[in-house]
């Protein structure tokens, strides 16, 4: 059990790296494509959309499915021994 | 990134049309349910199996959580500003965060006729379509087809009177 345990952590770890991986290379496009728009002398109701909010409800939601999955499991991992 | 001139200016931006993200979202949504389901029976299997239980639980909560991350990806990869047009040229992004970060620039001074396509009942309804830019070429490059354009009538009417106008000012 507690070898499934480590395994199921180890995936939580990874998820949560590749989360912020995901969230760090979205910013730096984001930013870059703002940066043309405003060379190009775009209103900033162009490049003012707030599109970073998306990388919040992404952690957000990340947090809340791998917390609620992990509760699970160890709820399952009680009910069982 | 690209070098503009001085005197280029944004003409329009936008993002591709939201119907992109349609296949991506009754995959993901197609996976998730999967995964909820095997959850399920990972809960009512409890009593019958510890084995299956956690077998099931671990399939199904990998399952939901791999559709989660892939929802993700396909939105921020393609959620962004992805077509300008400019004085000068017009600039397609076929973005994937990781894997692809495309940019395809065709200038105006290129640019021979705008064609659009916008086939079947969905593109129709929902106003969207294919705009091919013909630079000569020939055949159908796909570098020249920008798929999925919101209005594309209205995008093809700008291009071509700024190729117009840049025509004039040069002859």
């Amino acid at each position: 059990m507690s070898i499934t345990f480590f395994f199921i952590g180890f995936v939580f770890l990874l998820s949560f790296v590749y989360v912020g991986l995901v969230v760090k290379e979205f910013i730096k496009v984001m930013h870059k494509r703002v940066e043309m728009l405003h060379v190009l002398g775009a209103e900033d109701s162009i490049t003012r959309s707030n599109k970073a909010l998306i990388s919040w409800f992404y952690v957000a939601t990340s947090i809340l499915w791998s917390g609620l999955l992990f509760g699970y499991f160890i709820w399952l991992a009680q009910q069982l021994s | 990134m690209t070098q503009f001139a001085d005197n280029e200016r944004l003409v329009d931006a936008m993002p591709t049309h939201w119907v992109k993200y349609v296949p991506q979202a009754i995959l993901c949504h197609f996976l998730a349910i999967i995964g909820i389901a095997l959850l399920i029976g990972s809960f009512l299997a409890r009593t019958l199996s510890a084995f299956l239980a956690i077998g099931l639980a671990l399939i199904g909560g990998t399952l939901f959580l791999f559709a989660h991350h892939k929802w993700f990806h396909k939105v921020m990869s393609e959620e962004l500003i992805d077509i300008i047009l400019t004085t000068e040229r017009v600039i397609y992004f076929k973005d994937l965060l990781f894997f692809s970060d495309n940019e395809h620039e065709i200038p105006l001074h290129r640019v021979a006729g705008v064609e659009v396509k916008q086939e079947g009942f969905f593109q129709n309804i929902l106003d969207y379509g294919t705009l091919w830019i013909d630079t000569g070429g020939g055949a159908i490059d796909l570098r020249r087809t920008i798929p999925n354009v919101p209005r594309p009538e209205q995008l093809s009417e700008k291009i071509t009177r700024l190729v117009h106008d840049e025509s004039q000012h040069t002859s």
